[in-house]
């Protein structure tokens, strides 16, 4: 909780770098859907019924509009291929930047010695994120795969349907987890780059894979705490989001959508960038242990 | 189309026979039991007072273990498989749709016993029919839904579960980038639905993307499954001879149902409440084709539908009616030359005097275009800002049709106003109006930036 307290300081103390953060994921996304702009708005502006359908759903509509402009479609879809690419590599550069800001200061850290250490790393934490695919692949291909196939022979000698569930479950959690955990050894590994100024990601990798698997219960319990504010975060703003959905249609109605989901946006960002700079207390308290 | 059959007013002095039902449904599953009567029970309702007497004295349901799935929804005389999920919500068809469904084979392929290898249409395509209805007459047009309750928003359809239509003969899909090829290769898929659940749940933030409150109706459903090659075959082929698995379920299915829903509108619910029970009585056990059906409606109807089945059942053309256009002006005021030799004057438009803006001086231009091949005739609202609306007739068969009229300032104008032609490929462009409202799709537009920025978070977070 000590690390996680430290986190939440350290990211309000950079709260610039978080409008930084969001910017760049409101640029990247809107790039990204911009090709359906047009189709929506042509599909529904002469609507009779345009009113009621900014607000209600409508399947009709919506498979009408998805059909009949499905070119405009696919591209948007590629252009969300493209889009999540970019911002895995965005989040490769600014992430040296933001773990030296949460390594050398709780303050504000300058603009200039952010953007130095954001292109300082930037080539080494591609290379990470090169070295992290192929066991992201691994996993799904063990759990998404063999593990399903087993689970398939399996399921025929299954009578009992609530046991078939609790398998499909237990296999998309185990997913989850394996899947996080492979993020988790990244995210150390990127921490102990920075802190012990390692340059060789080889050697950080098999740090931060270390410290995951020596230290579970620290680096599980925090992960769970990120999780569970992150959770908090979005039930708070389910119910916000109907309400704002109500006024869909006018301009004020588009406005208010945009700043409720630009905020929650910025909240995540916020929680995570607490989560990674609890990472870097967390592992500098270690080092200072294990002196 | 909010509609539903209704029992005939004199049905209730028809009398059914007693059945004994007996289910055979596992303990896992005793909290679906009632549900499964139900449907049975409206089943034999609707069908025997629409069609006439289910005509045994037993019926056996059977749901089938978690481990032998594929035995279910399957159909036996006097004996059906249905199916059923432990956590079935309340607001879906499942177990209900189902057991209905095979309950019909009974009478469609049962009775009525048409030769499924060469016209599959006959049994599947009407009962998905008949199963719609009876459907919508106990349960409600509505029911079925995307409802937003916890772990229920997994069963149902995402906001961006974006369908895409295929090529209609080579059934490709769209052309996929290089980026999302290499993101599907190393299993970083952007989006679209996988077996992880969980993941996708973190990705995608289903609580926000996952339409809230969508009622899905039968015809809705059939249209999202005509739509994915609504061209690539027509519908009635032998089984063998469809362009593929896809292709026969689709034709077999769905477009039979939308294209006996068109029918309907076209002769009207109880016309076609008498076609259908006409065509029952006169073939059950017997082995109708599709052209004893055909010479049934005309008998029955008295009308020759010929036309209609024509394009319906053996071809492949897409019916799409649509207003393109639209508005509503005052008249310009006359330019030009006027008078004889001496008196000629010339009227420019900052000198001509402007006509009273009057329903006899509103110029009112509506443009009504046919997409696809399918030629019908076609009904026309125009809604005025004041007065009664007016409707127009339209033969369907040229590519469009201009309305140039004096009257009222025109609001909007419709074709197939009370949308009888489920068959027509694209249900929004049938309206028009005058006015524009450009925030409503700017709205969903906002909806689809708010998934892209989650999905954009959640990569950003990839190391």
């Amino acid at each position: 909780m000590k690390a996680i307290r430290l986190g939440l300081r350290a990211a309000a103390a950079n709260a610039r770098l978080l409008w930084w953060l969001l910017a760049a994921n409101l640029a990247l996304a809107a790039c990204a859907m911009a090709p359906l702009m047009r189709p929506l708005e042509d599909s529904l502006a002469r609507h009779e019924a345009a009113a009621e359908m900014a607000r209600r759903f409508d399947t009709s509509w919506w498979l009408d509009v998805t059909t009949s402009r499905a070119e405009a479609f696919a591209a948007a879809l590629d252009a969300a291929g493209f889009a999540a690419l970019l911002s895995a590599l965005l989040g490769c550069f600014f992430a040296g930047g933001l773990l030296q800001a949460y390594h050398d200061t709780l303050s504000d850290l300058p603009m200039d010695r952010f953007m130095t250490s954001c292109r300082r790393w930037v080539a080494r934490f591609v290379f990470l994120f090169a070295l992290s695919l192929p066991v992201y692949w691994l996993v799904h291909r063990m759990v998404n795969y063999h593990l399903a196939l087993a689970l398939d022979d399996l399921m025929e000698r299954v009578v009992d349907e609530r046991t078939g569930l609790a398998l499909n479950l237990g296999r998309a959690l185990l997913f989850l987890a394996l899947f996080d955990l492979v993020t988790l050894a990244a995210d150390y590994a990127r921490v102990h780059a920075i802190v012990k100024a390692d340059r060789s990601m080889l050697s950080s990798l098999s740090a931060g894979l270390r410290f995951v698997l020596g230290h579970p219960w620290r680096a599980g319990s925090q992960e769970c705490v990120a999780v569970a504010l992150q959770a908090l975060a979005l039930a708070l703003f389910i119910p916000l989001d109907a309400l704002v959905a109500r006024a869909g249609g006018t301009v004020a109605g588009v406005v208010l959508a945009l700043i409720a989901g630009q905020s929650f946006v910025l909240m995540r960002l916020f929680l995570r960038e607490s989560a990674r700079a609890a990472q870097v207390a967390a592992y500098r308290a270690f080092l200072s242990d294990s002196r | 189309m909010a509609r539903a059959l209704s029992i005939p007013p004199d049905a209730e002095e028809l009398k059914l026979s007693d059945v004994e039902v007996t289910l055979l449904i596992h303990p896992e599953h005793r909290h679906l039991a009632d549900r499964h009567f139900d449907a049975v029970f409206h089943a034999l309702r609707s069908f025997g007072y629409w069609y006439g007497r289910y005509p045994y004295r037993t019926l056996t349901v059977v749901d089938p273990a978690f481990g032998a799935r594929g035995a279910g929804g399957m159909e036996y005389p006097t004996l059906i498989t249905a199916g059923a999920n432990y956590l079935s919500p309340a607001r879906r068809w499942s177990p209900e749709g189902v057991t209905i469904h095979e309950f019909g084979h009974q009478y469609w392929y049962g009775m009525v016993a048409t030769n499924e290898p060469e016209e599959a249409f006959l049994d599947e395509g009407f009962n998905s029919y008949s199963t719609g209805c009876v459907l919508e007459h106990a349960y409600g047009p509505n029911r079925d839904s995307t409802d937003l309750a916890p772990g229920v928003a997994w069963l149902g359809v995402p906001l961006l579960e974006i369908p895409r239509r295929p090529d209609p003969t080579t059934r490709q899909p769209p052309s996929r980038g290089a980026t999302a090829q290499l993101m599907d290769a190393v299993w970083l898929r952007p989006f679209g639905p996988s077996d992880d659940l969980a993941l996708n749940a973190i990705r995608d933030l289903p609580f926000l993307n996952y339409a809230n409150e969508a009622p899905i109706d039968e015809e809705t459903g059939w249209r999202r499954r005509y739509l994915r090659a609504p061209q690539a075959d027509e519908l009635a082929r032998r089984s063998w001879e469809y362009l593929d698995t896809e292709s026969y379920g689709l034709n077999s299915y769905a477009r039979t149902a939308l294209m006996l829903r068109t029918l309907e509108g076209i002769l009207g619910p109880d016309l076609m409440l008498k076609t259908m029970r006409g065509y029952f009585q006169k073939h059950r056990f017997k082995h109708p084709t599709v052209t004893d059906f055909m010479a049934t409606v005309d008998e029955i109807t008295g009308r020759k539908m010929e036309p209609f089945f024509r394009q319906a059942i053996f071809g492949s053309g897409l019916l799409d009616y649509s207003v393109s256009d639209l508005s509503s002006e005052p008249r310009a005021a006359p330019r030009g030359l006027f008078g004889a030799a001496g008196a000629r004057r010339t009227e420019t438009d900052a000198g001509a005097a402007k006509p009273p803006d009057d329903d006899a001086n509103r110029r009112n231009k509506v443009l009504l275009s046919r997409r696809g091949d399918f030629v019908w005739p076609q009904d026309v609202e125009l809604r005025y800002e004041s007065g009664a609306p007016a409707r127009r007739s339209w033969d369907g068969v040229y590519r469009w049709l201009r309305y140039d009229e004096p009257g009222p300032k025109l609001r909007s104008a419709r074709v197939d106003p009370e949308g009888r032609l489920a068959l027509d490929v694209n249900h929004s462009n049938n309206s028009r109006a005058r006015e524009s409202r450009p925030m409503a799709g700017i709205t969903w537009w906002c909806r689809l930036l708010q998934w892209m920025q989650h999905v954009v978070y959640f990569y950003s977070g990839v190391s």
